[in-house]
């Protein structure tokens, strides 16, 4: 029975004395960049370089990236004009409304209603730029205003170097960071695809790979990257899951109860890429494995084993390459295959031995005068049904539907008159077809968001 | 005295000759890319390299020894000369786009 429509105001803007915070939360990258003398550049990487949003990212607003943030990237955000900017400080903040087709059961989240919910979704704090000349760092501390949680977020030092290989150019270098596919320059891989923000208050589908987020803040590690006559680009990484206490420490919950990694988790990675005319094409893949203790609990002689394994494609075309404002074609596609042998979860739970699960996404936008950037896309996860293991009505792991956006960024342009602070505006409508299994109540979860994103430098 | 004035002026000719002869070779700088990847010069040509993007750039040129000589930021538009008057192989970088490479041999 859909449940009656819900239409109170709640969440942060529920009560006239956290209103006032919230508004506060929000306003405070351009409060800051507004201080004269004080701010200049939005976020930090722009105020080291002299160069607008727009010159690194589709649609003049992270993540999104273009050859040159690829390069940056790649090349250990140390690049810059030369000049003296102190600190790499920046800051930003998210507020949403999120509407979503039908009631939730109870709270979309503590402190907030079934439905129709007003959040400051996170504000952020970050280091991202150079430290030295050699080694530098995008590492962020973020409040969920939705958990209620201060917590270590997505984070990559590296350092960078090049020489010469066989006569062409190679860039090499190694990364410590806290997430797989967080130090990838494509934005087809988990942590940096689309969509870049959404809503923490409508529902989400159960089943997801565990390089697809799973491990993001659960673990820490590093390796080595390199990138060949700017055609060849390989990467191995290997990480070691977080203890309780760390995860605790670093304000990553829930805690207990959780799934714990036991020992090394190797990840790689291999791309090529190329550009033709003003095409830019990339192929690749990626994956990782890793043993884990369902629920953090030992089962003497048996672990789930989990083993990913990715293809990723991108590609770009850009109308005006001059410019950095020129009208953009963008894509993304993934397809990530996990095989699972679930030994402790059969133990545990009496979950079968053996599981599948494929994922899919792949998303097209056009970016207008990098101001107006539409984005379309399809995602499916199709996996063994599993009553026991996947704790959906049906057993089943599948979901499939589309997500729909539109995203306004006035600013982070060349002539934009505001070069200190930068703000994204998007509304985003999740449409599913089938969602955990079901395909005849998954219109319940559609849900309408729309967000209000600002960034500003220290 | 008169093979010393002679020697002299034959001197000043060849100057004058070299002067007349170099060469300034323009680079554009488009889509964060030179426009040539290599370039060959004589001792005492020049290279001009012209901003056609919108955005600024900061060119190094690096010598053998790896000392970098920076010709400062280049607004949308601007060009800049940089004269070779030593032979050797020059890398050409931007400090903002690293992609921005190119190699300079000057003979």
């Amino acid at each position: 029975m859909r449940a009656p429509p819900d239409r109170r105001r709640s969440g942060c803007f529920a009560r006239p004395s956290t209103g006032v915070l919230c508004w506060l939360a929000l306003l405070l990258p351009l409060l800051v960049a507004l201080l004269p003398g004080n701010a200049r550049a939005v976020p930090s990487f722009a105020q080291q370089t002299g160069q607008p949003c727009a010159a690194c990212h589709v649609g003049a607003f992270g993540p999104q990236l273009k050859q040159y943030g690829r390069d940056f990237k790649l090349n250990g955000y140390v690049a810059g004009d030369g000049k003296s900017h102190g600190p790499p400080l920046a800051v930003s903040t998210q507020l949403s409304f999120t509407h979503t087709n039908n009631a939730q059961p109870g709270p979309a989240a503590p402190d907030f209603a079934p439905n129709n919910n007003v959040a400051i979704d996170q504000t952020s704090g970050y280091y991202a730029g150079r430290v030295t000349p050699w080694l530098g760092a995008f590492a962020q501390v973020t409040y969920d205003g939705v958990a209620k949680q201060l917590h270590i977020d997505n984070t990559d030092v590296r350092s960078s170097h090049d020489t010469d290989l066989f006569d062409e150019d190679l860039v090499y270098g190694f990364t410590a960071n806290n997430s797989p596919t967080v130090s990838d320059l494509w934005n087809s891989t988990p942590v940096w695809g689309f969509p870049y923000n959404s809503s923490k208050l409508a529902p989400t589908p159960l089943a997801a790979t565990l390089i697809d987020g799973g491990l993001g803040q659960r673990v820490a590690g590093g390796g080595t990257y390199m990138m060949w006559n700017d055609l060849v680009y390989a990467e191995v990484d290997v990480y070691r899951g977080l203890g309780y206490d760390v995860l605790n420490a670093t304000g990553i919950v829930p805690v207990a109860g959780t799934d714990k990694t036991r020992g090394l988790i190797p990840y790689w990675r291999l791309a090529l890429q190329q550009n033709f005319g003003r095409s830019y094409v990339e192929l690749g893949t990626y994956g990782l494995s890793a043993s884990v203790e369902p629920g953090g609990i030992d089962v003497p002689g048996a672990a789930d084993w989990f083993t990913d394994s990715a293809l990723d494609a991108n590609y770009q075309f850009v109308f005006n390459p001059k410019s950095v404002t020129s009208d953009m074609i963008s894509a993304h596609a993934t397809v990530i295959h996990e095989d699972a042998s679930l030994k402790a979860s059969a133990a545990l739970v009496g979950a079968q031995q053996t599981h599948e699960l494929n994922t899919f996404r792949a998303d097209v936008s056009y970016s207008i005068a990098a101001t107006v950037t539409p984005t379309i896309q399809y995602f499916q996860t199709v996996g063994t049904t599993d009553a026991t293991y996947w704790g959906t009505p049906n057993g089943s792991a599948n979901s499939n539907g589309m997500i729909a956006e539109i995203a306004f960024v006035p600013f982070g342009k060349p002539d934009s008159f505001i070069s200190w602070g930068n703000i994204r505006f998007a509304v985003q409508y999740i449409s599913y077809f089938t969602f955990n299994g079901s395909s005849h109540a998954a219109a319940a979860n559609n849900a309408l968001y729309f967000s209000v994103w600002a960034a500003a430098h220290f | 005295m008169r093979f010393g004035t002679v020697a002299a002026a034959a001197a000043s000719l060849l100057v004058v000759a070299a002067t007349v002869h170099a060469t300034t070779t323009t680079i554009e700088q488009s889509g964060q890319q030179f426009s040539e990847k290599s370039a060959t010069l004589a001792t005492g040509d020049s290279i001009t390299f012209a901003n056609h993007d919108d955005v600024t750039h900061n060119i190094n040129v690096i010598n053998d020894d790896d000392d970098a000589t920076d010709l400062g930021l280049q607004k949308p538009g601007e060009n800049l000369t940089f004269k070779f008057d030593k032979a050797g192989r020059f890398k050409v970088r931007c400090s903002i786009h690293p992609s921005m490479k190119m190699t300079v041999n000057v003979k």
